[in-house]
């Protein structure tokens, strides 16, 4: 039996809010931008809502498989076979994610900060820290999120404040100039993914019950949500659509705007220690989901013999890519994509299946008494 | 079994430790300050046979040394160096075969602009900071009336021991005076890339010591104290630093077409609501031979009304100015509720009369929207495509464009009223 540890209300929106914070970071907000123009504020609030709504799917689901979490319920829904079929796909999910993860981050790392350091170090060093927090457990990991969200926030914050001087509402204007569903259509369902669903789902003994489990999950996507519209607007506001949409590390590059008169400026490396912090805890959550769903899938006893297999595979893949650009590629036209079957449509069609178990059920028991 | 448990766990404590040590030291990319030579400054200027020319002002920490080692005291606190090549990048390598330090960018705070490169196009150069991981977005960015080189070779800053912190504080001076835009390179960015407008950079120059003939044909022309016909390079004057920053250089897309006066900047600020103050200079309304000077500030933000009328689009533009009375040359009693009134009126009507002639200028000399009307109009607009796809241009040159100036003098300064000597009230 895998012991995780139990955490509270703030440790859980800590957990899944810095998880979800991550892309902030990189080039999403960028990309936001290029496709919504001028509206992509409006993009990422309808994003806040289908991952609200991914979410609830998630959580219905583990209502009704309360005991377990979902690499059990897969089984009990669809069989042994298909289970481990279903849970070998959530696996897979969270060790690409720490794949692509791991060398979005170190790219990122090398090119706003350190140029000179190759990129098997960084990638290494921020490896190694995943492994050695997943290895102290999931309460720990938790613990430190809540520690570090307060700095998270409060530089967010702070950024958010200090460049409000860049700001000009005309960039806002022409108002409503896009045709939503142009935009579905063309590209928002890349920014759609939501992989604390399953993480939840992963970790659901720790919440203690359903109820709180709901509760951590929406505050947490919806302050996310909310920090990531401010961000866009604030880019397309303080930069321009035109000039935010060329930006590989947009945040990073609001945080180079900030100055206070002559000697309050070059702020930016403060930022960047926020950045890495969520950096190091989303890699680490995500290896820990990845291990713990194969650890569970095989009914391991522990979990941590797989951590260094399973770090070394992602570490394996990350550096398969030979430059940014494929990475980029990969990660908005194939893993977006095709993630949102293991995040969304597989625990849609699960909870579809126990719906109808439960229905079938309770016919046979009506049918039973009738007979009775 | 215990002790060899014992063992292995202090193996791994140590190994740790050992790891831990070694990071200590210092990043793998780390540069200590005295490895560097911090940049400045850098210009931008073509040169003979398709050559660049690159100029870059190193910043001599030895000379900001407190324990004054190695002569340091004594010596000039920058030094300023240029060099050709057929790409401005390449000169980067260059620079290093006779510079013993590499070369920092992360603090360079001004990119200068030589006025014959700039009319064949700056983007290739702005996006390529943009680009670069130690140029900053936020550096200043200006045009030299003439070579960039000259500019930097002869800025020699008298009250200021760094180039950088001199520039630092010219730019406070825009904010005093008005007669040049402070631009950046994110700036300058954002309106090529952005808006529909042109864009717009301040103009710097080196004074010229010997008799300029077009010097000598603005002083004789200028009769009108609210005038200041003067630009970069041709400031009447003697003596102190040969650098000069007044005026505007005006771009259609990233090509220089022309450039505008100090009172003209000053206009095209006010326009744009960018201007924080200034001392306006005019003739006495009562006595020609008189000036009065005034110190105004924008007291908020222009209030632009587009209206869409049979005859056309038309654009009216409130501006707002007020402060207080710095001289009355004749002692004319414009302290006085309705003298005041009568004068805030008339220098109400010259300041809509300069915009009127600036906005004339802009349409004949073809230079387009500078004052960034586009950021309104493009509230009129529906979609993205038709703002990407709107000719700005010829709507700017088509449409009508009124301006109002509300003038408010608030305070007469430390006197209530000027009273006349008694002597000459006698007579």
């Amino acid at each position: 039996m895998i012991r995780e540890g139990k955490f509270g209300f703030a440790e859980g929106v800590s957990l899944l809010l810095i998880s979800n914070l991550a892309t902030i970071y990189l080039v999403e907000p960028s990309v936001a931008i290029e496709l919504g123009k001028n509206m992509a504020w409006l993009m990422a609030l309808f994003t806040m809502a289908v991952m609200l709504l991914q979410y609830w799917i998630i959580v219905s689901l583990m209502k009704r498989h309360q005991g377990t979490t979902i690499i059990e319920a897969s089984e009990q829904l669809v069989g042994p076979y298909l289970g481990i079929l279903c849970n070998l796909l959530f696996a897979l999910y969270f060790i690409i994610e720490e794949a692509i993860l791991i060398r979005r981050y170190g790219e990122a790392l090398l090119t706003a900060a350190l140029p000179t350091t190759p990129i098997s170090v960084i990638m290494v060093t921020l490896t190694l820290a995943a492994i050695i927090s997943c290895y102290y457990g999931l309460e720990t990991i938790a613990r430190v999120s809540r520690i570090s969200i307060t700095f998270i926030l409060g530089g967010i914050l702070i950024l958010f404040v200090a460049v409000l001087n860049y700001v000009d509402v005309t960039n806002f204007y022409p108002l409503w100039s896009m045709n939503p569903l142009k935009i579905i259509t063309e590209g928002q369902y890349k920014l759609l993914i939501l992989s604390e669903g399953l993480l939840a789902a992963v970790i659901f003994h720790s919440f203690g019950n359903w109820q709180n489990c709901r509760s951590v999950g929406l505050v947490a996507i919806s302050a996310s949500g909310i920090i990531r519209t401010i961000l866009i607007l604030l880019l397309i506001l303080g930069l321009g659509v035109e000039l935010a949409s060329e930006k590989v590390l947009p945040f990073f590059n609001l945080s180079r705007l900030v100055s206070f008169g002559r000697f309050f400026q070059r702020a930016e490396s403060v930022f960047l220690l926020t950045w890495a912090m969520v950096g190091f805890l989303k890699l680490s959550i995500t290896l820990y989901a990845s291990t713990v769903i194969l650890a569970r899938t095989f009914r391991l006893q522990d979990y941590r013999p797989l951590l260094w297999a399973v770090s070394l595979l992602c570490f394996s893949v990350s550096i398969i890519p030979p430059d940014v650009e494929t990475i980029g590629t990969l990660n908005l036209n194939y893993f977006t994509v095709w993630g949102l079957i293991p995040t969304i449509v597989l625990p849609f069609l699960l909870l579809v299946v126990s719906l109808v178990r439960k229905r079938e059920r309770k016919q046979e028991d009506t049918s039973e008494a009738g007979n009775h | 079994m215990k002790d060899k448990t014992k063992g292995v766990k202090l193996c791994v404590k140590i190994v740790c430790l050992l790891c831990l040590i070694s990071t200590s030291v210092g990043c793998l990319g780390a540069r200590e300050t005295d490895q560097l030579a911090f940049v400045l400054a850098i210009g931008f200027d073509k040169a003979e046979n398709n050559q660049q020319e690159v100029t870059i002002t190193i910043a001599n920490t030895l000379a900001f040394s407190s324990t004054g080692g190695s002569g340091g005291q004594n010596a000039a606190s920058y030094e300023t160096v240029s060099v050709k090549a057929p790409s401005a990048w390449e000169t980067g390598n260059l620079f290093n075969s006779f510079n013993s330090r590499e070369l920092a960018y992360m603090h360079t705070k001004v990119f200068v602009i030589g006025e014959e490169t700039a009319k064949d196009g700056i983007e290739k150069y702005l996006t390529a900071v943009s680009r670069f991981r130690e140029a900053r977005g936020n550096s200043s960015l200006y045009i030299c009336k003439g070579k960039a080189k000259d500019f930097l070779m002869n800025n020699k800053p008298v009250l200021e021991t760094s180039p950088a912190k001199q520039i630092e504080l010219v730019e406070n001076t825009s904010k005093i005076i008005g007669y040049f835009p402070v631009t950046t390179v994110n700036n300058f960015l954002k309106g090529l890339k952005d808006l529909h407008s042109s864009p717009v950079a301040g103009l710097v120059g080196i004074h010229k010591t010997d008799k300029d003939e077009q010097v000598e044909k603005l002083l004789r022309e200028t009769t009108d104290p609210l005038q200041e016909p003067y630009y970069a390079g041709a400031v009447p004057r003697t003596g102190g630093n040969k650098a000069e920053f007044i005026g505007t250089a005006v771009f259609k897309d990233d090509k220089m077409v022309g450039v505008l006066s100090g009172s003209e900047t000053r206009t095209m600020l006010l326009l744009q609501g960018k201007l924080t103050s200034s001392m306006y200079n005019m003739t006495d309304p009562k006595h020609d031979n008189f000036n009065i000077a005034i110190n105004l500030r924008q007291a908020r933000k222009p209030e632009i009304r587009i209206k869409h009328e049979a005859d056309g689009l038309k654009i009216e533009e409130t501006v707002f100015l007020e402060g207080e009375f710095v001289a009355i040359e004749s002692g004319e009693n414009y302290e006085g509720i309705e003298t005041k009134r009568q004068l805030e009126q008339a220098f109400s009507r010259e300041v809509e009369k300069q915009a009127k002639e600036l906005i004339a200028k802009t349409k004949e000399q073809n230079y387009g929207d500078i004052f960034q009307y586009d950021r309104y109009y493009r509230k009129e607009l529906a979609t993205w495509e038709e703002w990407k796809n709107l000719n700005w241009k010829e709507i700017y040159d088509q449409t009508e464009i009124n301006i109002i100036c509300k003038t408010n003098i608030r305070r007469p300064g430390f006197l209530r009223q000027t009273l006349p000597i008694l002597r000459a009230e006698e007579k």
